[in-house]
């Protein structure tokens, strides 16, 4: 492992090496007085005659301080050689003589060395003179073109254009500037000894086209590209506060759906593209960091926001299709900042800090009108605020004994403090004359807005190129994350539902002299505060990544590539709840556990392609890539357990009395073969087909074997129309089919029997017996690989100009044969057998519109606009089956519908009127055996579960604005999720417990919405509607409510201010006699602003696979700023 | 030249790697689960199926649900009658435990891969029809001859349990001829229960046999009794024999699940019924003897839970439970004891009409009974003299013998005393919500096997017996 000294005396070592690169790096393009030779024939001549000697022959013109050299330059030399270097001339002097030469341009500049000062001083110095050139770049109407590109050819020495089009920059003389901006045809000038060089740039339609990264790392330009792929630029995902890269990615890419569990540090968010393509696999995508696919679910957390250059997301099979099974729900594609585009030869150093706050976004409210109890009673243990009201409760005896007088107590708000994240970056990076290089290094430190909560994570990353030849190139990447996350063990509920009445801060947590003796107001539960301080979840990851690819061109037509990386990482859990935890609490105090866990991972890539690129006649272009990609995946896990604690605070799994421990490892290979045809006619015809064939390990070995083919076509319409520019500047369609084959989970084609504490709680080992069941999941040696076959069609269109843009795609899937544990009768042995069986099918639309409302010198304003729906239907499960349970809530379940939207809610409903759909209530004073109907004027409830809809939100529209006026830049992003239901746990207990504030109205009459009735030998019989009067107290919300689970559905819809971010660059001539190249500042804020469906809680915090959750934690809103130094 | 041979045998050399790393052998050996086994001994697992029986056919869960059916106990947690998911439960114990005996006997049998291992093949074959039993008295018809197949038969047929109770009888017999034979291992090592006893396990069968025929006696009462003495003839012949599993040990790991279980939930409390039953028989002034010894008492008093009454009461404060004595970390699990034995005979001398054959084996087996519960010789010749205990050859009712095998099944052997229950209607019962006669099919075989038989639900098992009922 890496220590933090060795990263740090790595760096050290890197910088040195770069400042000793500096120095020769200018020296290139120089006539040199080593590349001059004369023929000097001369005997005893003074120096200052050899000077005129070699001023007359050469370019070369000495300078020489006479005086100061008044006795040397008398001094006499002899030069008898046919053909000798002008710089061998002067070293010989410089000996001779104890004189020094340096070379500036074609002037030498000669001195006496000074001994005393430096010994080590060079006779001769040969040193570069430059130029400096101004100018302005230009349009085709002769306006300043912004953000031209002015690069020195064959080095990458350059910059771009101001607002107006000017820019400045030193360069040899004679060298040659290149002059690039999209849209316009390259310029090439000759820099002679002019500084003025205007340009005025050409429109070039060619050229009108952006290169895009794809699979493996291809660039190709975006117009032959058959699928649709969306590109984030790394600024947009870094500097908003938020550790998790997954987070930042939320709204900005059409189609990419990001559901977060919560606020707390090192939280996992989900992400899925385009829907979901499996039952109950692995629906994430795969990501790829600089060539190299690495570990995602939720340890996408290790990776630095801030090291991030572009992230590209390759949506649908077509896209991904070369990457193969690992990418059915397609790509996220991952470049780090890198050496390549550093100002040539100098160090670019740049540090960037920011500091974020974090409040709860939002916190239930609670009526505060009434205390702790039953029925209008006080009941100092009751869980429930259902008792007296606060201000009639006087003095009473609270659960300690105590005589207490009534109050009010805001629990919840009192908990929660503001968190706190500290993010710095520090990056170097150069390029020089064969290679480049770039070192990150990031330090996130967060905490929580709960005590003891908190994200430490420290990422060094370097990435270097280097030119061994001029046909073989070497490139790597090598990352080190190293994250602790401490986590909360209580859920939430646990404070919002604590009864007003009930002084849970300013109560001790514990007995005192006895810290393992809890105090509460209720039995079976932990005391919040008393959890925060003495139950703890650490955990800790070491992760190391790193690539390492050569890129081989034989010849110019051939390109030969060869990436080798390596993914690994270690986690080591403890999860402690301490002696006298819930139930444990007993006199004296007994229970606890103490968790350890490790679990590693390791994944090895190897990816062998070769390219070969021809053109044939004019007109088409060829390229054919074929590959070989085998990966192999390890990854072993180490658990150990005790339960019942002997001594409090004391946590080692020694210290308990009954331990446990377990292990488990899988292994992985896939051996992938590919290959690409592209080709093009005229630039403006496209077409593409690829093919992979996989051998997979996890598979048996008779259907190991599986190809999967994709092909794609795509035109420039425009180039056969003539449309005006300026009214459609570019049009395009495509078209795709891909299919992708997917394995099944590893090991798992024979039948296992596992070790046997299947017995209720009996645990062998037993009198040195141990015990084996068979599995009651069969697995079968007859599994097919499963299939997903997805059309794409769309159409890119830009008007205007460019102005306006607008991509369009629609997309069909069909993801067929399914592997899954289908669910089987009991009687047959098992209760589920992994087979191949069900039908899933989306279809979606996704929208980006690009506008530039103003475009001028002074101001920008883009707007963005990403909009995604699609529908996810379950077209069957298997013969016989048409539910599969996903997720068992509490109450209410996540399955899989036959002819239903993924994933369904299945729970009890409000029994409704037939005809009018409206909800009809308990209609009977009495019943049937006379006696009080309690839920006389309630709703009534259905009979068993029904579909309550899917959690699948109906569309989701992201806008994006950003403005930048002179050196000022503000951009926000709106996020727009309609539809789709949840189920929240916490409204329910909110209710049942009474502290909503709805339950307030506890006291006034009520009369329920609907239509009135009762049920008679199992059918509804509706009456008429309903008048009945009702108080809404526990029999309602509690007795009633409670159990009917539609009653805490939701709508899933809500409009949030994502991000909002101003940020200020300082004019260059305020830094010009600074050591500072730019700074700039910025102020950012996050989920600033919500308007949500779901009452009290924030939408956000409600992710999970059983369709309802009991322990999320509260999401975040933030706000903070921070500054970024280019030195 | 040399430049290119090396290049040439790099390439053999990188060629000969790649190939191994994606030979089906190489692939083959990375996908073997290096987690769990796909073949293990007879040895690792009669001990998981013998535990199985005990714990989870025959104790904690299934017994405590049957103790609340036939109102040993009253459950005050949630729903005082089917308590969540109980079908579920029961259903998926049975055939995960059918499922290994079947293993285990098809492996030590002729043709299997341990073949002639016979003794441990008369184990599981016992094991075999007493798990078979408890499924077939809880739900009735059942899938059996089609059953344990896998994919091979997806939706097995349901067997009538006419024929489940002929083949318990087969499987025993079986199970007898197999202890017989010469085994090429002792069962001994891994026999929790008779340490490799054969003799024992022979007279298990015949227990289980007269169990199963004393079953039938609403279908044919003289038949049953034959079968049913015959079969005792061999079976257990002191207090001393018994099929008790004594193993628990205290600790948390190798516990009495019950006991844990209860600990935990606390769900149990001693019924209304049940404590109402023992003063029934007794005198006016005098109480059971093992009352004392058997329910923690409220404020001095026994108070037994009400059948059928949701009142939650997790804290004991309200009801007696179980006492320490009866329920503790270590508490032993009867399956079949010798008092069941002099039970059954009584009742089958009962039904052949020979009094003084039935009045000996009830007073015998009443007082193994008190035995067994713990009282002294004092309190048993005290408890047993009173007219409603040993009513004599001329007064001895089918009532007075159920009712004191009733009172001996407490607490452990509930499931029996509900099969008595439903063959007798002894004693009566008090829910007023009724007594289930049956459990319902699952929900996950009634959606997952189309052969499910539609008519039982929540509702018709309060109507529709099983076929040995008293209709």
């Amino acid at each position: 492992m890496l220590s933090k000294y060795a990263v740090f005396g790595f760096l050290m070592q890197v910088l040195f090496f770069n400042l000793m690169l500096a120095e020769n790096a200018n020296g290139q393009k120089n006539v040199s007085v080593k590349e001059v030779e004369i023929a000097l024939h001369v005997e005893n001549l003074t120096i200052s005659k050899l000077f005129k000697e070699i001023e007359r022959k050469t370019k070369f013109r000495f300078s020489v301080d006479q005086l100061e050299l008044k006795s040397e330059l008398k001094n006499k030399v002899t030069f008898l050689d046919q053909k000798i270097k002008v710089s061998d001339v002067l070293i010989e002097v410089s000996k001779q003589s104890g004189i020094m030469f340096k070379q500036v341009n074609n002037n030498i500049n000669v001195r006496k060395i000074d001994h005393e000062q430096n010994e080590q001083i060079e006779a001769l110095q040969i040193l570069q003179m430059e130029v400096e050139v101004t100018g302005k770049v230009t349009d085709e109407n002769g306006e300043g073109l912004p953000g031209a590109s002015v690069v020195v050819k064959g080095t990458s020495v350059g910059t771009t254009t101001d607002l107006n089009g000017n820019y400045k920059l030193s360069v040899p003389e004679q060298s040659i500037l290149t002059i690039s901006f999209v849209g316009y045809k390259t310029s090439e000038l000759l820099v002679d000894t002019q500084s003025v060089i205007d340009v005025q740039m050409e429109l070039d339609a060619e050229e009108l086209e952006t290169v895009v990264i794809t699979a493996f790392g291809i660039e190709k330009q975006k117009k032959s590209l058959s699928y649709s792929v969306q590109e984030v630029e790394g600024k947009r995902l870094s500097s908003v506060g938020n550790t998790n890269l997954v987070n930042s990615i939320q709204g900005k890419v059409a189609g990419v759906t990001v559901k977060q569990s919560s606020g707390a540090p090192g939280s996992r968010s989900q992400i899925t593209i385009r829907g979901s393509r499996s039952f109950t696999g692995n629906n994430e995508p795969l990501y790829v960091i600089d060539g190299l696919p690495i570990a995602s679910g939720g340890r996408i957390i290790d990776i630095n926001p801030n090291d991030i250059k572009s992230v590209n997301v390759l949506k649908g099979p077509t896209a991904a299709a070369l990457y193969g099974l690992r990418a059915s729900n397609g790509v996220i594609i991952i470049e780090t900042k890198k050496g390549e585009n550093a100002m040539h030869g100098k160090p670019a150093i740049s540090f960037e800090t920011s500091y974020n706050f974090d409040r709860v976004s939002r916190f239930p409210d609670t009526q505060m009108t009434y205390g702790q109890g039953t029925d209008g009673q006080f009941n100092a243990f009751s869980p429930h605020s259902w008792g007296a009201r606060i201000d009639q409760m006087g003095t009473y005896t609270n659960q300690l004994g105590e005589q207490e007088v009534a109050a009010v107590y805001d629990n919840d708000k009192d908990l929660f403090k503001t968190g706190k994240t500290l993010n710095s970056n520090l990056t170097i990076s150069n390029t020089f004359d064969r290679g480049n290089y770039a070192i990150n290094i990031g330090i996130a430190d967060q905490s929580g807005t709960l005590k003891n909560t908190g994200l430490q994570r420290n990422n060094v990353k370097f990435a270097g190129g280097y030119s061994l030849s001029d046909k073989l190139k070497v490139n790597t990447s090598m990352s080190y994350a190293n994250n602790v996350v401490n986590s909360a063990v209580v859920p939430w509920w646990a404070t919002f539902s604590v009864p007003a009445s009930y002084n849970l801060k300013g109560n001790p947590t514990h007995v005192p002299g006895e810290p393992y003796r809890q105090i509460n107001y209720r039995g079976s539960h932990d005391n919040f505060y008393w959890a925060l301080d003495n139950n703890s979840d650490v955990e800790k990851t070491s992760r190391t990544f790193g690539s390492i690819s050569f890129d081989y061109k034989p010849l110019d037509w051939i390109t030969i590539k060869y990436l080798i990386g390596l993914d690994e990482y270690t986690t080591i859990s403890d999860v402690v709840n301490e002696l006298g935890s819930s139930a444990g609490r007993t006199n004296p105090p007994s229970g606890g556990s103490i968790s350890n866990s490790m679990s590693n991972q390791k994944q090895i890539n190897s990816n062998l392609s070769a390219t070969l690129s021809k053109k044939i006649g004019e007109d088409i272009n060829i390229d054919l890539m074929i590959g070989n990609e085998t990966y192999d995946i390890r990854s072993n896990r180490i658990s150990s357990t005790g339960s019942d604690i002997v001594i409090g605070g004391f946590h080692h799994i020694s210290n308990t009395g009954v331990q446990s421990t377990g292990t488990g490892s899988t292994n992985r290979r896939v051996v992938g073969f590919f290959s690409n045809l592209s080709v093009s006619w005229k630039n403006s015809l496209f077409l593409n087909a690829s093919g992979r064939n996989d051998i997979v390990s996890n598979m048996p070995s008779q259907n190991r074997s599986f190809f999967y083919p994709s092909v794609g076509a795509s035109v420039v319409f425009t180039e056969f129309l003539s449309i005006p520019e300026n009214v459609l500047t570019f049009g395009k369609f495509r078209a795709s089919v891909a299919e992708v084959g997917q394995a099944g989970p590893t090991h798992s084609t024979e039948t296992v029997f596992v070790s046997g504490n299947a017995a209720g709680s009996f645990n062998f080992p037993y009198q040195g017996l141990s015990a084996f069941t068979q599995s009651n999941q069969l697995n079968s040696s007859d599994l097919q690989p499963e299939n997903t076959r997805t059309y794409e069609l769309g159409v890119d269109l830009r008007f205007l100009d460019n102005r306006i843009g607008l991509d369009y795609t629609y997309y069909d899937t069909k993801a067929n044969g399914q592997i899954y544990s289908v669910p089987i009768a009991v009687s047959t042995g098992f209760s589920s057998e992994l087979r191949n069986a069900g039908e899933m099918s989306i279809q979606g639309h996704e929208i980006t519109l690009n506008i530039k409302p103003v475009e001028t010198t002074t101001l920008l304003w883009d707007v963005a606009v990403n909009f995604s729906t699609y529908t996810n239907k379950v077209l069957s499960l298997a013969e016989g089956i048409e539910e599969l349970q996903l997720g068992q809530g509490f109450r209410v379940s996540a399955v899989a519908l036959v002819g239903e939207q993924f994933p369904a809610l299945k729970g009890i409903g409000y029994a409704r009127d037939p005809e009018s759909g409206e909800v009809v209530v308990d209609g009977r004073q009495n019943l049937p055996n006379g006696s009080v109907n309690p839920f006389y004027g309630m709703p009534l409830r259905t009979t068993g579960q029904i579909n309550l809809g899917t959690s699948k939100p109906d569309f989701e529209i992201n806008i994006f604005n950003s403005f930048s006026f002179k050196n000022f830049s503000f951009s926000a992003q709106l996020d727009w999720l309609q539809g789709g239901v949840l189920s929240s746990g916490y409204t329910r207990l909110g209710r049942l417990y009474g502290v909503l504030s709805e339950t307030e109205n506890r006291e006034e009459d009520y009369v329920f919405p609907g239509k009135k009735g009762y049920y008679s030998g199992g059918e509804l019989i509706v009456e008429g509607d309903n008048e009945i009067i009702i108080k809404r107290g526990y029999d309602f919300y509690g007795r009633n409510q409670d159990p009917i689970n539609e009653s805490n559905m939701f709508s899933g819809t809500y409009v949030r201010l994502r991000e909002v971010k101003l940020s200020y660059d300082f004019p260059g001539k305020w830094l010009e006699n600074t050591f500072l190249g730019s700074v700039s500042f910025y102020l950012v804020g996050r989920n600033l602003w919500l308007n949500s469906a779901l009452p009290h809680f924030d939408p956000e915090m409600f992710n999970t696979s059983s369709g309802e959750s009991y322990n999320s934690y509260p999401q975040n809103k933030s706000f903070g700023g921070g500054i970024r130094v280019n030195f | 030249m040399k430049k290119i041979n090396i290049k040439r045998y790099l390439l053999l050399v990188l060629t000969g790697c790649f190939l191994l790393s994606c030979s089906d052998d190489t692939l083959d050996k990375i996908n073997k689960n290096p987690n769990a086994p796909t073949n293990v001994p007879i040895s690792l697992l009669l001990p998981q199926a013998t535990i199985s029986t005990i714990v989870g056919i025959a104790g904690e869960r299934s017994g405590e649900y049957a103790s609340f059916f036939v109102e040993h106990a009253t459950n005050v947690h949630l729903n005082p009658r089917l308590p969540y998911d109980i079908n579920n439960n029961v259903w998926t114990r049975v055939y995960a435990t059918l499922k290994d005996l079947r293993t285990i006997i098809n492996k030590g049998s002729v043709g299997g891969s341990e073949e002639g291992q016979f003794e441990a093949v008369g184990v599981a074959k016992i094991l075999y029809a007493y798990t078979l039993s408890v499924g077939t008295d809880f739900f009735g018809s059942m899938p059996h001859s089609q059953a344990l197949l896998g994919s091979s038969n997806r939706a097995p047929t349901f067997d009538d349990q006419e024929s489940i109770y002929a083949y318990l009888q087969t499987i025993l017999d079986e199970a007898i001829a197999d202890l017989n034979k010469e085994s090429i291992v002792a069962v001994s090592p891994i026999d929790l229960i008779f340490k490799g006893d054969t003799e024992m396990w022979e007279k298990t069968a015949y227990a289980l046999k007269a169990r199963f025929y004393n079953r039938l006696s609403n279908l044919n009462a003289e038949t049953s009794a034959t079968n049913a003495l015959d079969a005792l003839s061999n079976a257990f012949k002191s207090e001393s024999e018994g099929f008790v599993f004594d193993g628990y040990l205290s600790g948390t790991t190798n516990d009495n699940p019950w006991n844990a279980w209860q600990k935990r939930e606390d769900t149990y409390a001693v019924s209304a019924t049940f404590i109402d039953l023992l003063k029934e028989i007794n005198d006016p002034d005098f109480e059971d003897p093992r009352a004392e010894m058997w329910f923690t008492k409220i404020e001095g008093e026994f108070v037994g839970a009400p059948a059928g009454q949701s009142v939650s009461d997790l804290t004991h404060t309200i009801y007696s439970a179980p006492t320490d004595y009866v329920l503790f970390d270590a508490a032993p699990q009867p399956l079949i004891t010798y008092d069941e034995m002099k039970f059954i005979e009584a009742e089958a001398y009962f039904r052949k009409g020979d009094m003084t054959k039935a009045n000996a084996a009830y007073e015998e087996a009443v007082l193994t009974a008190c035995r067994r519960s713990g009282i002294t010789e004092g309190d048993i010749t005290a408890y047993v003299s009173q007219g409603e205990v040993f009513p004599g050859e001329g007064n001895l009712s089918l009532e007075h013998i159920i009712n004191q095998k009733y009172i001996s099944f407490w607490m452990f052997q509930s499931i029996e005393a509900y099969n008595d229950y439903r063959r007798t209607g002894i004693p009566q019962m008090n829910d007023p919500g009724g007594t289930p006669f049956r459990l319902a099919y699952p929900p996950s075989e009634v959606s997952r096997n189309p052969n499910t038989p539609s008519n039982i639900n929540d509702i018709t098992i309060y109507e529709i017996p099983v076929w040995w009922q008293l209709q």
